[in-house]
């Protein structure tokens, strides 16, 4: 069997019946890893961001079949797993301020209860420092910084225009900076 | 002939018309100044023909072409002999090996080239900000439980056509709170509901003074900061005392704020006993 499938063949396997679930299967095990980190370093823990990734996949599954073949499926990917998340982080903040007192530290705790957590490595700090951006200048710097993704493609994840990410990321590494410098 | 004498006849009309305009115009000998070519008129067919089947030609050839035609036969000569002679040489050293071949077996990762353009590009970008921040190792800070993707695909694959929302049990250490509230109020105001509006004298644990404190909580809407100053432990305790299903509260409590409309009001609790645990009906869980 061909492993080295590119997503319009993909695409057309899952049109198929008889092809179907294993394209399906092909096209998570292909982008799992990414969307997963990416969802990761949106929400931080690793229960979260499996429930957003698998509600995100299952989404995927029952879309598919109405995509256009015009636009990429790895930006259509990416936008479903950027907006489910969004969506993840916005109903936490909602229920955090509505009924507890633990909002605006809410990622920050979380990250600094992971086991592996080291204040004391860059690393870490840089990770502390990205949960105090606004969630979406969070996925900006998220998708520029880490995944190194072309503003072209950004554009069309976050429906921005290419202006506005750029300078959005710019504003981003200042605060990032600041926040290190001074914490 | 009658041609020769219609023309001769013509000119002297004009002579005699300029004659008459200006004698001294007339008086002019009538030679060409112009000079032309040598052979000119000879060579004129053959160019106007070339001219128009170079701008008739249905093919082109790329700009510069012909200069640099010359050069790269030469190339192409050059590593041809350079090929012959690597070929030449590996044949005499072993014919087994040069009978293999150099086609390259290593592959590159997809888009490897652009991959590598673009992290350029991202770091010039970032270090034009924050060189400090640039500079910072981009090291996994997260990891994942073992195998977590190896199994992922699978377990997808048989909740793709669930028509629930997934939610995880774990890692939600405020959700305990959160979710011994949605079962509190329930039991705190059927109580009320029952001591104020039915005026039924209640039974149990609870003194009136409680009932009276609970509906005040009620009133005021404070519910939530008095919530914040009781132990986990407790409200767990006081739930089971009461005979709740404690899970089924915390699950209540994981539904989106979206659903949060679904969740069963005060009434629901009162009229049905099972009114939390239907919401669990339109969940799923993760492990």
């Amino acid at each position: 069997m061909n492993t080295h499938l590119d997503d319009k063949e993909l695409l057309q396997l899952f049109k198929e019946e008889a092809t179907k679930e294993s394209a399906y299967t092909r096209i998570i095990k292909k982008y799992q890893e990414k969307l997963y980190w990416h969802i990761r370093r949106m929400v931080v823990d690793h229960d979260d961001a499996n429930d957003v990734l698998q509600n995100m996949f299952i989404k995927v599954w029952k879309n598919l079949g109405n995509f256009r073949e015009d636009s990429q499926l790895y930006t259509w990917m990416y936008r479903i797993a950027t907006n489910e998340s969004l969506t993840f982080l916005e109903q936490q903040k909602r229920r955090s301020s509505s009924s507890l007192s633990d909002d605006d530290g809410y990622l920050s705790n979380k990250l600094v209860a992971d086991k592996d957590f080291d204040g004391k490595k860059l690393e870490w700090k840089l990770q502390l420092a990205i949960q105090q951006l606004p969630e979406k200048q969070k996925a900006v710097f998220n998708l520029r910084y880490f995944e190194e993704m072309p503003y072209e493609e950004m554009s069309r994840v976050l429906e921005t225009s290419e202006g506005a990410l750029k300078a959005s990321y710019h504003h981003a590494v200042k605060k990032i900076e600041d926040y290190i410098l001074n914490r | 002939m009658q041609s020769i004498q219609r023309h001769m006849q013509s000119n002297s009309n004009i002579l005699n018309e300029l004659k008459e305009l200006s004698p001294t115009l007339a008086g002019l000998p009538r030679t060409n100044v112009f000079k032309l070519p040598e052979g000119y008129f000879e060579e004129l067919s053959g160019q106007i023909l070339l001219h128009v089947s170079k701008s008739s030609s249905t093919y082109s050839v790329p700009e510069g072409y012909f200069d640099q035609l010359s050069g790269q036969i030469l190339s192409i000569i050059a590593n041809g002999q350079q090929q012959n002679e690597v070929r030449e040489e590996m044949l005499a050293l072993s014919s087994t090996v040069a009978a293999i071949g150099n086609a390259n077996v290593f592959r590159l990762p997809d888009n490897y080239f652009s991959n590598i353009e673009q992290h350029i590009a991202v770091v010039a970008e970032t270090a034009s900000a924050s060189a400090m921040v640039a500079a910072i190792e981009k090291a996994v800070t997260y990891t994942v439980p073992e195998g977590y993707f190896e199994q992922l695909a699978d377990t997808i694959m048989a909740k793709k056509d669930t028509t629930r929302k997934l939610v995880s049990m774990k890692s939600r250490p405020f959700a305990w709170r959160y979710a011994a509230a949605a079962a509190i109020t329930a039991v705190m105001a059927v109580s009320v509901w029952f001591s104020l509006n039915k005026n039924v004298e209640t039974t149990g644990t609870a003194s009136a003074s409680v009932y009276k404190e609970a509906q005040e909580i009620l009133v005021t809407n404070s519910f939530d900061q008095e919530m914040s100053t009781i132990s986990d432990a407790a409200i767990v305790a006081f739930l089971e005392d009461k005979g709740q299903n404690v899970e089924a509260a915390l699950v209540a409590s994981l539904t989106d704020v979206a659903d949060a409309s679904k969740l069963p009001n005060a009434t629901d609790y009162m009229f049905n006993e099972n009114a939390l645990d239907e919401i669990l009906k339109t969940l799923e869980f993760n492990d």
